[in-house]
Protein backbone atom coordinates (compact mmCIF):
# COMPACT_ATOMS: atom_id res chain seq x y z
CA UNK A 1 0.00 0.00 0.00
CA UNK A 2 3.00 2.32 0.76
CA UNK A 3 4.71 1.57 -2.92
CA UNK A 4 1.05 2.53 -4.24
CA UNK A 5 0.98 5.81 -2.16
CA UNK A 6 4.86 6.27 -2.95
CA UNK A 7 4.34 5.96 -6.62
CA UNK A 8 1.22 8.05 -6.88
CA UNK A 9 2.71 10.72 -5.40
CA UNK A 10 5.63 10.43 -7.74
CA UNK A 11 3.39 10.48 -10.40
CA UNK A 12 1.49 13.53 -9.62
CA UNK A 13 5.13 15.52 -9.24
CA UNK A 14 6.49 13.64 -12.59
CA UNK A 15 3.68 14.81 -14.81
CA UNK A 16 3.32 18.06 -13.18
CA UNK A 17 7.17 18.78 -13.19
CA UNK A 18 7.43 17.51 -17.09
CA UNK A 19 4.19 18.20 -19.25
CA UNK A 20 3.27 21.20 -17.59
CA UNK A 21 4.30 24.01 -19.36
CA UNK A 22 3.32 26.94 -17.55
CA UNK A 23 5.97 26.01 -14.60
CA UNK A 24 8.68 28.70 -16.08
CA UNK A 25 8.44 31.48 -13.82
CA UNK A 26 7.03 33.82 -16.49
CA UNK A 27 4.26 31.27 -17.12
CA UNK A 28 3.00 30.75 -13.94
CA UNK A 29 2.68 34.46 -12.90
CA UNK A 30 0.73 35.21 -15.66
CA UNK A 31 -1.71 32.51 -15.75
CA UNK A 32 -1.79 32.26 -11.76
CA UNK A 33 -2.05 35.65 -11.33
CA UNK A 34 -2.43 38.53 -13.83
CA UNK A 35 -4.21 37.00 -16.35
CA UNK A 36 -7.52 35.74 -14.05
CA UNK A 37 -7.18 38.99 -11.81
CA UNK A 38 -7.08 41.05 -15.44
CA UNK A 39 -10.21 39.20 -16.21
CA UNK A 40 -11.74 40.17 -13.50
CA UNK A 41 -11.01 43.33 -13.73
CA UNK A 42 -12.68 43.95 -17.02
CA UNK A 43 -15.74 42.35 -16.31
CA UNK A 44 -15.97 43.75 -13.19
CA UNK A 45 -15.99 47.48 -14.45
CA UNK A 46 -17.94 46.20 -17.70
CA UNK A 47 -20.93 45.40 -14.59
CA UNK A 48 -20.39 48.45 -12.97
CA UNK A 49 -20.29 50.31 -16.28
CA UNK A 50 -23.51 49.17 -17.24
CA UNK A 51 -24.82 50.54 -14.31
CA UNK A 52 -25.98 47.30 -12.19
CA UNK A 53 -24.34 47.09 -9.04
CA UNK A 54 -25.14 43.52 -8.47
CA UNK A 55 -23.47 42.27 -11.56
CA UNK A 56 -20.58 43.60 -10.54
CA UNK A 57 -20.26 41.67 -7.55
CA UNK A 58 -21.91 38.91 -9.80
CA UNK A 59 -18.64 38.87 -12.06
CA UNK A 60 -16.47 39.14 -9.04
CA UNK A 61 -17.31 35.88 -7.89
CA UNK A 62 -17.99 34.25 -11.33
CA UNK A 63 -13.97 35.48 -12.94
CA UNK A 64 -12.76 34.31 -9.40
CA UNK A 65 -14.19 30.98 -9.89
CA UNK A 66 -13.46 30.78 -13.61
CA UNK A 67 -9.17 31.41 -12.46
CA UNK A 68 -9.92 27.91 -11.09
CA UNK A 69 -11.38 26.54 -14.38
CA UNK A 70 -8.49 28.43 -16.28
CA UNK A 71 -5.57 26.87 -13.98
CA UNK A 72 -7.00 23.52 -13.91
CA UNK A 73 -8.03 22.54 -17.03
CA UNK A 74 -5.20 24.49 -18.45
CA UNK A 75 -2.76 21.83 -16.55
CA UNK A 76 -4.61 18.45 -16.16
CA UNK A 77 -5.11 18.92 -20.66
CA UNK A 78 -1.56 19.49 -21.21
CA UNK A 79 -0.80 16.67 -18.85
CA UNK A 80 -2.66 14.43 -21.15
CA UNK A 81 -2.00 16.49 -24.74
CA UNK A 82 1.64 16.75 -24.75
CA UNK A 83 2.08 12.70 -23.57
CA UNK A 84 1.48 12.09 -26.81
CA UNK A 85 2.77 14.74 -28.25
CA UNK A 86 6.12 13.74 -26.69
CA UNK A 87 5.76 10.18 -27.68
CA UNK A 88 5.76 8.67 -24.04
CA UNK A 89 2.40 7.70 -24.86
CA UNK A 90 3.40 4.26 -25.40
CA UNK A 91 5.85 4.10 -22.51
CA UNK A 92 2.86 4.79 -19.90
CA UNK A 93 0.61 2.28 -22.13
CA UNK A 94 2.98 -0.39 -21.84
CA UNK A 95 3.81 -0.05 -18.45
CA UNK A 96 2.69 -2.47 -15.67
CA UNK A 97 1.38 0.04 -13.36
CA UNK A 98 -2.22 0.68 -11.89
CA UNK A 99 -3.95 3.11 -14.31
CA UNK A 100 -6.36 4.33 -11.85
CA UNK A 101 -3.08 5.59 -10.28
CA UNK A 102 -1.75 7.17 -13.39
CA UNK A 103 -4.79 8.83 -14.24
CA UNK A 104 -5.95 10.21 -10.62
CA UNK A 105 -1.85 11.64 -10.09
CA UNK A 106 -2.18 13.91 -12.95
CA UNK A 107 -4.99 15.82 -11.29
CA UNK A 108 -3.21 16.33 -7.65
CA UNK A 109 -0.85 19.35 -8.42
CA UNK A 110 -3.08 21.31 -10.44
CA UNK A 111 -5.59 21.49 -7.92
CA UNK A 112 -3.65 23.64 -5.58
CA UNK A 113 -2.78 26.03 -8.16
CA UNK A 114 -6.71 26.19 -9.05
CA UNK A 115 -7.42 27.35 -5.28
CA UNK A 116 -4.13 29.78 -5.09
CA UNK A 117 -5.48 31.62 -8.34
CA UNK A 118 -9.12 32.18 -6.90
CA UNK A 119 -7.61 33.29 -3.85
CA UNK A 120 -5.16 35.91 -5.29
CA UNK A 121 -8.53 37.16 -7.67
CA UNK A 122 -10.79 37.14 -4.30
CA UNK A 123 -7.99 38.54 -2.18
CA UNK A 124 -7.34 41.18 -5.36
CA UNK A 125 -10.89 42.16 -5.15
CA UNK A 126 -11.01 42.87 -1.13
CA UNK A 127 -8.27 45.47 -1.87
CA UNK A 128 -8.95 46.89 -5.30
CA UNK A 129 -12.29 46.61 -5.86
CA UNK A 130 -14.49 47.10 -2.74
CA UNK A 131 -15.90 43.89 -2.37
CA UNK A 132 -17.38 42.82 0.97
CA UNK A 133 -16.43 40.39 2.89
CA UNK A 134 -17.83 41.05 6.13
CA UNK A 135 -21.09 38.30 5.94
CA UNK A 136 -19.35 35.79 4.64
CA UNK A 137 -19.89 32.32 5.86
CA UNK A 138 -16.33 31.26 5.54
CA UNK A 139 -17.17 27.37 6.08
CA UNK A 140 -19.95 27.08 3.37
CA UNK A 141 -17.80 29.40 1.31
CA UNK A 142 -14.88 27.37 1.32
CA UNK A 143 -16.14 23.92 1.17
CA UNK A 144 -18.42 25.18 -1.85
CA UNK A 145 -14.69 26.44 -3.49
CA UNK A 146 -12.94 22.69 -2.55
CA UNK A 147 -15.65 20.96 -3.83
CA UNK A 148 -15.54 23.28 -7.05
CA UNK A 149 -11.99 22.15 -7.99
CA UNK A 150 -12.46 18.96 -7.32
CA UNK A 151 -15.29 18.42 -9.47
CA UNK A 152 -13.53 20.80 -12.42
CA UNK A 153 -10.54 18.29 -11.56
CA UNK A 154 -12.49 15.53 -12.41
CA UNK A 155 -14.24 17.23 -15.20
CA UNK A 156 -10.40 18.40 -16.90
CA UNK A 157 -9.36 14.67 -16.14
CA UNK A 158 -12.46 13.10 -18.40
CA UNK A 159 -10.98 15.69 -21.05
CA UNK A 160 -7.82 14.94 -21.06
CA UNK A 161 -8.66 11.55 -22.78
CA UNK A 162 -10.21 13.46 -25.19
CA UNK A 163 -7.08 15.59 -25.80
CA UNK A 164 -5.08 12.78 -26.45
CA UNK A 165 -7.68 11.37 -29.19
CA UNK A 166 -7.50 14.92 -30.81
CA UNK A 167 -3.79 15.78 -29.73
CA UNK A 168 -4.75 19.06 -28.92
CA UNK A 169 -5.21 20.94 -25.45
CA UNK A 170 -5.78 24.98 -25.83
CA UNK A 171 -8.81 24.08 -27.78
CA UNK A 172 -10.50 21.71 -25.12
CA UNK A 173 -9.42 24.65 -22.50
CA UNK A 174 -11.15 27.17 -24.86
CA UNK A 175 -14.17 25.38 -25.74
CA UNK A 176 -14.79 24.13 -22.27
CA UNK A 177 -13.83 27.67 -20.64
CA UNK A 178 -16.85 28.97 -23.12
CA UNK A 179 -18.96 26.38 -22.07
CA UNK A 180 -18.73 26.58 -18.27
CA UNK A 181 -18.69 30.20 -18.25
CA UNK A 182 -22.03 30.27 -20.65
CA UNK A 183 -23.81 27.78 -18.73
CA UNK A 184 -23.26 27.33 -15.03
CA UNK A 185 -24.13 31.22 -13.91
CA UNK A 186 -20.74 32.45 -13.50
CA UNK A 187 -21.68 35.21 -15.30
CA UNK A 188 -24.84 35.10 -16.74
CA UNK A 189 -27.63 33.77 -14.12
CA UNK A 190 -29.30 30.34 -15.21
CA UNK A 191 -32.48 31.72 -15.00
CA UNK A 192 -31.64 34.17 -17.97
CA UNK A 193 -30.61 31.65 -20.26
CA UNK A 194 -32.80 30.99 -23.22
CA UNK A 195 -34.10 27.35 -22.87
CA UNK A 196 -32.67 24.50 -23.01
CA UNK A 197 -29.08 26.51 -21.72
CA UNK A 198 -30.66 26.85 -18.93
CA UNK A 199 -30.72 23.11 -18.22
CA UNK A 200 -27.02 22.37 -19.78
CA UNK A 201 -25.35 23.37 -16.62
CA UNK A 202 -27.34 21.19 -14.25
CA UNK A 203 -24.44 18.50 -15.84
CA UNK A 204 -21.23 20.40 -15.40
CA UNK A 205 -19.49 21.00 -12.43
CA UNK A 206 -19.53 24.64 -11.20
CA UNK A 207 -23.28 25.27 -11.26
CA UNK A 208 -24.20 23.90 -8.21
CA UNK A 209 -20.86 24.86 -6.32
CA UNK A 210 -21.17 28.26 -7.07
CA UNK A 211 -24.92 28.67 -6.66
CA UNK A 212 -23.77 27.70 -3.34
CA UNK A 213 -20.79 29.86 -2.89
CA UNK A 214 -22.87 32.75 -3.68
CA UNK A 215 -25.34 31.81 -1.02
CA UNK A 216 -22.59 31.25 1.34
CA UNK A 217 -21.05 34.58 0.23
CA UNK A 218 -24.35 36.89 1.47
CA UNK A 219 -23.67 34.82 4.98
CA UNK A 220 -25.93 31.32 4.13
CA UNK A 221 -24.40 28.56 6.46
CA UNK A 222 -23.25 24.84 5.36
CA UNK A 223 -26.81 23.50 5.91
CA UNK A 224 -28.68 25.58 3.90
CA UNK A 225 -26.00 24.87 0.92
CA UNK A 226 -25.53 21.64 1.32
CA UNK A 227 -28.01 20.84 -1.18
CA UNK A 228 -25.97 22.13 -3.72
CA UNK A 229 -22.82 21.39 -2.72
CA UNK A 230 -23.92 17.41 -2.20
CA UNK A 231 -24.90 17.91 -6.45
CA UNK A 232 -21.29 19.88 -7.02
CA UNK A 233 -19.85 16.31 -5.04
CA UNK A 234 -21.85 14.06 -7.10
CA UNK A 235 -21.70 15.59 -10.50
CA UNK A 236 -17.53 15.51 -9.73
CA UNK A 237 -18.21 12.02 -8.82
CA UNK A 238 -20.03 11.08 -12.25
CA UNK A 239 -16.94 12.45 -13.87
CA UNK A 240 -14.26 10.84 -11.74
CA UNK A 241 -15.57 7.61 -12.39
CA UNK A 242 -17.17 8.16 -16.04
CA UNK A 243 -13.63 9.71 -17.15
CA UNK A 244 -11.59 6.99 -15.72
CA UNK A 245 -13.52 4.74 -17.43
CA UNK A 246 -12.70 6.60 -20.85
CA UNK A 247 -9.44 6.60 -20.42
CA UNK A 248 -9.10 3.37 -19.99
CA UNK A 249 -11.45 2.93 -23.39
CA UNK A 250 -9.43 5.25 -24.99
CA UNK A 251 -6.26 2.77 -24.49
CA UNK A 252 -7.91 -0.15 -25.78
CA UNK A 253 -8.59 1.86 -29.18
CA UNK A 254 -5.03 3.06 -29.41
CA UNK A 255 -3.79 -0.81 -29.10
CA UNK A 256 -6.70 -1.71 -31.49
CA UNK A 257 -5.92 1.12 -34.00
CA UNK A 258 -2.46 1.51 -33.88
CA UNK A 259 -2.75 5.33 -33.69
CA UNK A 260 -0.33 5.92 -30.35
CA UNK A 261 2.52 7.60 -31.75
CA UNK A 262 0.83 9.66 -34.36
CA UNK A 263 2.37 13.25 -33.12
CA UNK A 264 0.47 16.52 -32.89
CA UNK B 1 5.37 -16.68 -16.98
CA UNK B 2 3.95 -19.84 -18.17
CA UNK B 3 7.04 -22.52 -16.86
CA UNK B 4 7.09 -24.33 -19.53
CA UNK B 5 7.40 -22.44 -22.53
CA UNK B 6 10.77 -23.44 -23.94
CA UNK B 7 10.18 -19.94 -26.27
CA UNK B 8 10.83 -16.71 -24.71
CA UNK B 9 8.67 -15.53 -28.25
CA UNK B 10 6.35 -17.70 -30.37
CA UNK B 11 4.27 -15.98 -33.59
CA UNK B 12 2.07 -17.90 -35.34
CA UNK B 13 0.60 -16.55 -38.50
CA UNK B 14 0.95 -13.16 -37.00
CA UNK B 15 -1.14 -10.28 -39.00
CA UNK B 16 -1.80 -6.41 -38.70
CA UNK B 17 -3.89 -4.57 -41.16
CA UNK B 18 -3.73 -0.81 -40.17
CA UNK B 19 -7.27 0.94 -41.20
CA UNK B 20 -8.03 4.66 -42.21
CA UNK B 21 -10.61 6.54 -44.02
CA UNK B 22 -10.00 9.40 -46.47
CA UNK B 23 -12.41 12.69 -45.70
CA UNK B 24 -14.51 11.44 -47.68
CA UNK B 25 -15.12 8.34 -45.72
CA UNK B 26 -13.29 6.00 -48.09
CA UNK B 27 -11.36 3.14 -46.12
CA UNK B 28 -7.73 2.69 -46.66
CA UNK B 29 -5.91 -0.33 -45.60
CA UNK B 30 -2.52 -1.34 -45.24
CA UNK B 31 -1.27 -4.68 -44.71
CA UNK B 32 1.87 -4.52 -42.25
CA UNK B 33 2.31 -7.97 -41.47
CA UNK B 34 0.93 -10.58 -42.98
CA UNK B 35 1.19 -14.42 -41.60
CA UNK B 36 4.54 -13.89 -39.59
CA UNK B 37 5.26 -17.20 -38.07
CA UNK B 38 8.53 -17.57 -35.86
CA UNK B 39 9.78 -18.74 -32.65
CA UNK B 40 12.82 -16.97 -30.16
CA UNK B 41 14.39 -19.61 -28.15
CA UNK B 42 15.19 -18.06 -24.33
CA UNK B 43 19.11 -16.30 -23.94
CA UNK B 44 19.77 -15.20 -27.80
CA UNK B 45 19.90 -12.06 -29.96
CA UNK B 46 17.53 -12.62 -32.59
CA UNK B 47 17.71 -9.99 -35.66
CA UNK B 48 14.39 -8.62 -37.05
CA UNK B 49 15.86 -6.83 -40.43
CA UNK B 50 14.21 -5.59 -43.22
CA UNK B 51 13.21 -2.51 -45.41
CA UNK B 52 11.16 0.51 -44.41
CA UNK B 53 7.71 -0.23 -43.98
CA UNK B 54 8.44 -3.95 -43.84
CA UNK B 55 6.73 -4.52 -40.48
CA UNK B 56 9.49 -4.87 -37.82
CA UNK B 57 8.34 -2.14 -35.60
CA UNK B 58 4.79 -3.29 -36.03
CA UNK B 59 6.27 -7.06 -34.66
CA UNK B 60 7.67 -5.27 -31.78
CA UNK B 61 4.63 -3.02 -31.11
CA UNK B 62 2.26 -5.82 -30.95
CA UNK B 63 4.70 -8.47 -28.87
CA UNK B 64 5.62 -4.93 -26.37
CA UNK B 65 1.57 -5.30 -26.13
CA UNK B 66 1.41 -1.66 -27.56
CA UNK B 67 -0.69 -3.10 -30.50
CA UNK B 68 -3.04 -5.97 -31.10
CA UNK B 69 -2.73 -8.42 -34.20
CA UNK B 70 -6.10 -8.23 -36.68
CA UNK B 71 -4.71 -11.99 -37.27
CA UNK B 72 -3.12 -15.19 -35.82
CA UNK B 73 -1.41 -14.84 -32.39
CA UNK B 74 1.96 -14.04 -30.34
CA UNK B 75 3.20 -15.20 -26.97
CA UNK B 76 5.97 -13.91 -24.92
CA UNK B 77 7.20 -16.86 -22.35
CA UNK B 78 3.89 -18.34 -23.08
CA UNK B 79 2.10 -15.12 -22.10
CA UNK B 80 -0.46 -14.23 -25.01
CA UNK B 81 0.39 -10.62 -25.81
CA UNK B 82 -3.37 -9.47 -26.43
CA UNK B 83 -5.29 -11.39 -23.66
CA UNK B 84 -2.34 -11.58 -21.23
CA UNK B 85 -1.24 -8.35 -21.48
CA UNK B 86 -0.69 -7.35 -17.53
CA UNK B 87 1.47 -10.38 -17.68
CA UNK B 88 3.31 -9.85 -20.76
CA UNK B 89 4.22 -6.71 -19.26
CA UNK B 90 5.97 -8.00 -16.21
CA UNK B 91 8.85 -9.72 -18.32
CA UNK B 92 9.23 -7.30 -21.02
CA UNK B 93 11.17 -4.42 -21.91
CA UNK B 94 11.21 -2.15 -24.85
CA UNK B 95 13.43 0.32 -26.40
CA UNK B 96 12.03 1.90 -28.96
CA UNK B 97 14.67 5.16 -29.17
CA UNK B 98 14.59 7.98 -30.90
CA UNK B 99 14.46 11.37 -29.92
CA UNK B 100 11.21 11.00 -28.94
CA UNK B 101 9.73 9.03 -25.81
CA UNK B 102 11.14 10.55 -23.10
CA UNK B 103 10.15 13.54 -20.65
CA UNK B 104 12.49 16.86 -22.21
CA UNK B 105 11.70 18.65 -18.76
CA UNK B 106 12.75 16.07 -16.03
CA UNK B 107 16.31 14.88 -15.65
CA UNK B 108 17.37 11.76 -16.53
CA UNK B 109 17.19 10.33 -13.06
CA UNK B 110 13.57 11.37 -12.77
CA UNK B 111 12.91 9.81 -16.26
CA UNK B 112 13.77 6.62 -14.20
CA UNK B 113 11.70 7.24 -11.37
CA UNK B 114 8.76 8.25 -13.07
CA UNK B 115 9.19 5.10 -15.44
CA UNK B 116 9.98 3.02 -11.87
CA UNK B 117 6.69 4.89 -10.74
CA UNK B 118 4.81 3.59 -13.55
CA UNK B 119 6.06 -0.13 -13.63
CA UNK B 120 5.13 0.14 -9.69
CA UNK B 121 8.06 -0.55 -8.54
CA UNK B 122 9.67 -0.15 -5.08
CA UNK B 123 10.97 3.26 -4.56
CA UNK B 124 13.84 2.70 -2.96
CA UNK B 125 14.38 -0.66 -5.42
CA UNK B 126 13.48 2.05 -8.46
CA UNK B 127 16.20 4.41 -7.45
CA UNK B 128 18.61 2.00 -6.72
CA UNK B 129 18.07 0.46 -10.34
CA UNK B 130 18.08 4.26 -11.44
CA UNK B 131 21.64 4.57 -9.91
CA UNK B 132 23.26 1.14 -11.65
CA UNK B 133 21.58 1.63 -14.65
CA UNK B 134 22.66 5.00 -15.51
CA UNK B 135 26.20 4.38 -14.27
CA UNK B 136 25.84 1.29 -16.61
CA UNK B 137 25.14 3.19 -19.52
CA UNK B 138 27.66 6.25 -18.69
CA UNK B 139 24.98 8.55 -17.72
CA UNK B 140 26.52 8.41 -14.17
CA UNK B 141 27.87 11.76 -13.78
CA UNK B 142 24.42 13.49 -15.99
CA UNK B 143 21.84 12.06 -14.33
CA UNK B 144 20.56 15.28 -13.10
CA UNK B 145 20.76 16.96 -16.28
CA UNK B 146 17.58 18.01 -17.83
CA UNK B 147 17.01 15.24 -20.74
CA UNK B 148 16.40 17.91 -23.32
CA UNK B 149 19.89 18.70 -22.69
CA UNK B 150 21.32 15.47 -24.03
CA UNK B 151 22.74 14.50 -27.43
CA UNK B 152 20.80 11.79 -29.32
CA UNK B 153 23.19 9.46 -27.73
CA UNK B 154 22.63 10.31 -24.46
CA UNK B 155 19.13 10.33 -25.11
CA UNK B 156 19.57 6.49 -26.56
CA UNK B 157 21.31 5.60 -23.70
CA UNK B 158 18.74 6.92 -21.52
CA UNK B 159 15.93 4.57 -23.30
CA UNK B 160 17.95 1.71 -22.94
CA UNK B 161 18.14 2.57 -19.47
CA UNK B 162 14.08 2.59 -18.96
CA UNK B 163 14.18 -0.50 -20.82
CA UNK B 164 16.08 -1.98 -18.34
CA UNK B 165 14.75 -0.54 -15.54
CA UNK B 166 12.23 -3.41 -14.57
CA UNK B 167 14.66 -5.68 -15.12
CA UNK B 168 13.25 -7.30 -17.84
CA UNK B 169 13.50 -11.19 -19.24
CA UNK B 170 12.77 -10.37 -23.04
CA UNK B 171 14.05 -6.81 -24.31
CA UNK B 172 12.67 -5.53 -27.40
CA UNK B 173 15.13 -2.85 -29.20
CA UNK B 174 13.68 -1.00 -31.98
CA UNK B 175 16.81 0.60 -34.07
CA UNK B 176 18.79 1.00 -30.79
CA UNK B 177 21.79 2.73 -32.87
CA UNK B 178 19.73 4.84 -35.40
CA UNK B 179 20.83 8.17 -35.71
CA UNK B 180 24.36 7.76 -33.12
CA UNK B 181 27.70 8.39 -34.35
CA UNK B 182 30.53 5.69 -34.59
CA UNK B 183 31.56 5.44 -31.30
CA UNK B 184 27.80 6.33 -29.47
CA UNK B 185 26.61 3.22 -31.55
CA UNK B 186 29.74 0.62 -30.48
CA UNK B 187 29.01 1.70 -27.01
CA UNK B 188 25.21 0.32 -27.93
CA UNK B 189 26.29 -2.79 -29.43
CA UNK B 190 28.70 -3.35 -27.04
CA UNK B 191 25.62 -3.44 -24.51
CA UNK B 192 24.12 -6.30 -25.72
CA UNK B 193 26.26 -9.13 -25.17
CA UNK B 194 26.37 -8.09 -21.68
CA UNK B 195 22.81 -8.23 -21.39
CA UNK B 196 22.69 -11.83 -22.90
CA UNK B 197 25.30 -12.61 -20.41
CA UNK B 198 23.25 -12.08 -17.90
CA UNK B 199 20.27 -14.27 -18.95
CA UNK B 200 18.18 -11.97 -21.28
CA UNK B 201 16.60 -12.63 -24.39
CA UNK B 202 16.81 -9.53 -27.40
CA UNK B 203 14.96 -8.74 -30.21
CA UNK B 204 16.69 -6.51 -32.27
CA UNK B 205 15.50 -4.52 -35.25
CA UNK B 206 18.18 -2.93 -37.40
CA UNK B 207 18.66 -1.25 -41.01
CA UNK B 208 22.82 -1.67 -40.05
CA UNK B 209 23.50 -5.56 -41.99
CA UNK B 210 27.00 -5.71 -40.27
CA UNK B 211 25.72 -4.91 -36.58
CA UNK B 212 23.07 -8.24 -37.18
CA UNK B 213 25.95 -9.76 -38.57
CA UNK B 214 28.21 -8.76 -35.50
CA UNK B 215 25.71 -9.59 -32.52
CA UNK B 216 22.64 -11.42 -33.90
CA UNK B 217 22.55 -15.50 -33.07
CA UNK B 218 19.68 -16.06 -35.32
CA UNK B 219 17.97 -13.44 -38.35
CA UNK B 220 14.48 -13.19 -39.86
CA UNK B 221 14.32 -11.28 -42.78
CA UNK B 222 10.92 -9.60 -43.44
CA UNK B 223 9.17 -7.69 -46.63
CA UNK B 224 6.28 -6.78 -46.76
CA UNK B 225 5.38 -8.26 -43.94
CA UNK B 226 6.10 -11.31 -44.73
CA UNK B 227 8.80 -13.74 -43.63
CA UNK B 228 11.28 -14.23 -46.57
CA UNK B 229 14.54 -15.83 -44.78
CA UNK B 230 15.16 -17.23 -41.80
CA UNK B 231 18.73 -18.28 -40.12
CA UNK B 232 21.72 -17.92 -38.40
CA UNK B 233 24.14 -15.26 -39.96
CA UNK B 234 26.09 -17.59 -41.94
CA UNK B 235 23.32 -19.74 -43.05
CA UNK B 236 21.91 -16.83 -44.55
CA UNK B 237 24.81 -15.66 -46.40
CA UNK B 238 25.30 -19.28 -47.99
CA UNK B 239 21.58 -20.31 -48.63
CA UNK B 240 20.46 -16.76 -49.86
CA UNK B 241 23.67 -15.86 -51.92
CA UNK B 242 24.08 -17.67 -55.03
CA UNK B 243 27.07 -15.18 -55.91
CA UNK B 244 31.10 -15.29 -55.14
CA UNK B 245 32.19 -11.69 -54.29
CA UNK B 246 35.97 -10.94 -56.34
CA UNK B 247 37.24 -7.56 -54.82
CA UNK B 248 40.00 -5.92 -57.18
CA UNK B 249 41.98 -3.06 -56.36
CA UNK B 250 43.15 -1.55 -59.68
CA UNK B 251 46.43 0.95 -59.63
CA UNK B 252 44.60 2.46 -63.00
CA UNK B 253 41.77 2.57 -64.60
CA UNK B 254 41.16 3.06 -68.19
CA UNK B 255 37.76 4.08 -70.54
CA UNK B 256 35.44 1.14 -71.27
CA UNK B 257 37.33 -1.20 -68.87
CA UNK B 258 33.69 -1.47 -66.61
CA UNK B 259 32.08 -3.00 -69.38
CA UNK B 260 34.49 -5.34 -70.54
CA UNK B 261 34.64 -6.81 -67.20
CA UNK B 262 31.08 -6.93 -67.04
CA UNK B 263 30.79 -8.86 -70.17
CA UNK B 264 33.02 -11.64 -68.69
CA UNK B 265 30.55 -15.10 -68.81
CA UNK B 266 29.87 -15.47 -65.40
CA UNK B 267 30.11 -12.19 -63.87
CA UNK B 268 26.47 -10.78 -62.92
CA UNK B 269 27.07 -7.46 -61.50
CA UNK B 270 30.27 -4.89 -61.06
CA UNK B 271 30.40 -2.20 -58.66
CA UNK B 272 32.79 0.46 -58.78
CA UNK B 273 34.51 3.28 -56.84
CA UNK B 274 37.43 4.87 -55.59
CA UNK B 275 39.46 3.51 -53.06
CA UNK B 276 42.11 6.31 -52.18
CA UNK B 277 44.37 6.46 -54.80
CA UNK B 278 43.22 3.28 -56.47
CA UNK B 279 40.16 2.13 -58.11
CA UNK B 280 38.04 -0.83 -56.83
CA UNK B 281 35.54 -3.34 -58.43
CA UNK B 282 33.47 -5.58 -56.57
CA UNK B 283 32.51 -8.39 -58.77
CA UNK B 284 29.91 -10.42 -58.20
CA UNK B 285 30.00 -13.44 -59.87
CA UNK B 286 28.29 -16.94 -60.07
CA UNK B 287 28.61 -19.23 -56.83
CA UNK B 288 30.83 -21.70 -57.72
CA UNK B 289 32.88 -20.07 -60.34
CA UNK B 290 36.58 -18.92 -60.20
CA UNK B 291 37.28 -15.82 -62.48
CA UNK B 292 40.22 -14.18 -60.98
CA UNK B 293 42.70 -15.70 -64.10
CA UNK B 294 40.32 -13.77 -66.71
CA UNK B 295 39.77 -10.69 -64.93
CA UNK B 296 43.52 -10.05 -64.26
CA UNK B 297 44.08 -10.65 -67.70
CA UNK B 298 41.94 -8.25 -69.05
CA UNK B 299 42.28 -5.56 -66.66
CA UNK B 300 46.34 -6.17 -66.95
CA UNK B 301 48.89 -8.28 -64.31
CA UNK B 302 50.86 -5.14 -63.38
CA UNK B 303 47.68 -2.89 -62.86
CA UNK B 304 46.14 -4.88 -60.10
CA UNK B 305 47.22 -3.67 -56.55
CA UNK B 306 45.28 -6.74 -54.98
CA UNK B 307 42.72 -9.22 -55.24
CA UNK B 308 40.47 -11.55 -53.00
CA UNK B 309 37.15 -13.46 -53.32
CA UNK B 310 34.78 -14.23 -51.02
CA UNK B 311 31.51 -14.91 -49.70
CA UNK B 312 28.92 -11.98 -49.72
CA UNK B 313 28.41 -10.11 -46.85
CA UNK B 314 25.07 -10.46 -45.19
CA UNK B 315 23.95 -6.66 -46.92
CA UNK B 316 25.27 -8.44 -49.90
CA UNK B 317 22.87 -11.38 -49.16
CA UNK B 318 20.40 -9.00 -47.94
CA UNK B 319 20.08 -6.73 -51.23
CA UNK B 320 19.83 -10.42 -53.08
CA UNK B 321 16.59 -11.52 -50.76
CA UNK B 322 15.31 -8.01 -51.35
CA UNK B 323 16.70 -6.68 -54.04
Amino acid sequence: MSTLIHNFLIQSYMTYKGLFYWLSLQSYISNVFLRPVLFLVMFTLVGRFARDPEAGERYIIGMSIYAVIWMIFGGILQSFARERGMGTLSVVYGSRGSRLVNYFSRGVLHYPNGLLSFGTCLIFAWLILDLRLSQVDWLAAISAVLLIAASTTALALFMGSIAIVFRDWFNGLSIINGLLLTTTGAIIPIASLPGFLSEVGQVFPLTHGLAAFREAFNGAGVSAVAGDLVRELLVGVGYAVSGYLFYRWVETMARRRGVLEYAA
Amino acid sequence: MNAESQWAVECENLGRVYSSRSILGGKRETVALDDLSLQIPQGVVFGLLGPNGAGKTTTVRILSTLLTPTTGSARVLGDDVEHQARQVRRNIGFILGGDRGLYGRLTGKENLRYFGALNHLNPKESDRRARELLEQVGLGDRGDTLAEQYSRGMKQRLHIARGLLTDPKVLFMDEPTMGLDPIGAQEVRQMIPRLVAMGKTILLTTHYMFEADELCNTIAMINKGKLVALGTPTEIKQKFSEITVIDVTLKETRPGLLDEVSGIDGVEKVESGADGLFQKLSLHTRAGSDLRQQVTQMVGEANVETMIMRDPTLEEAYLNILG
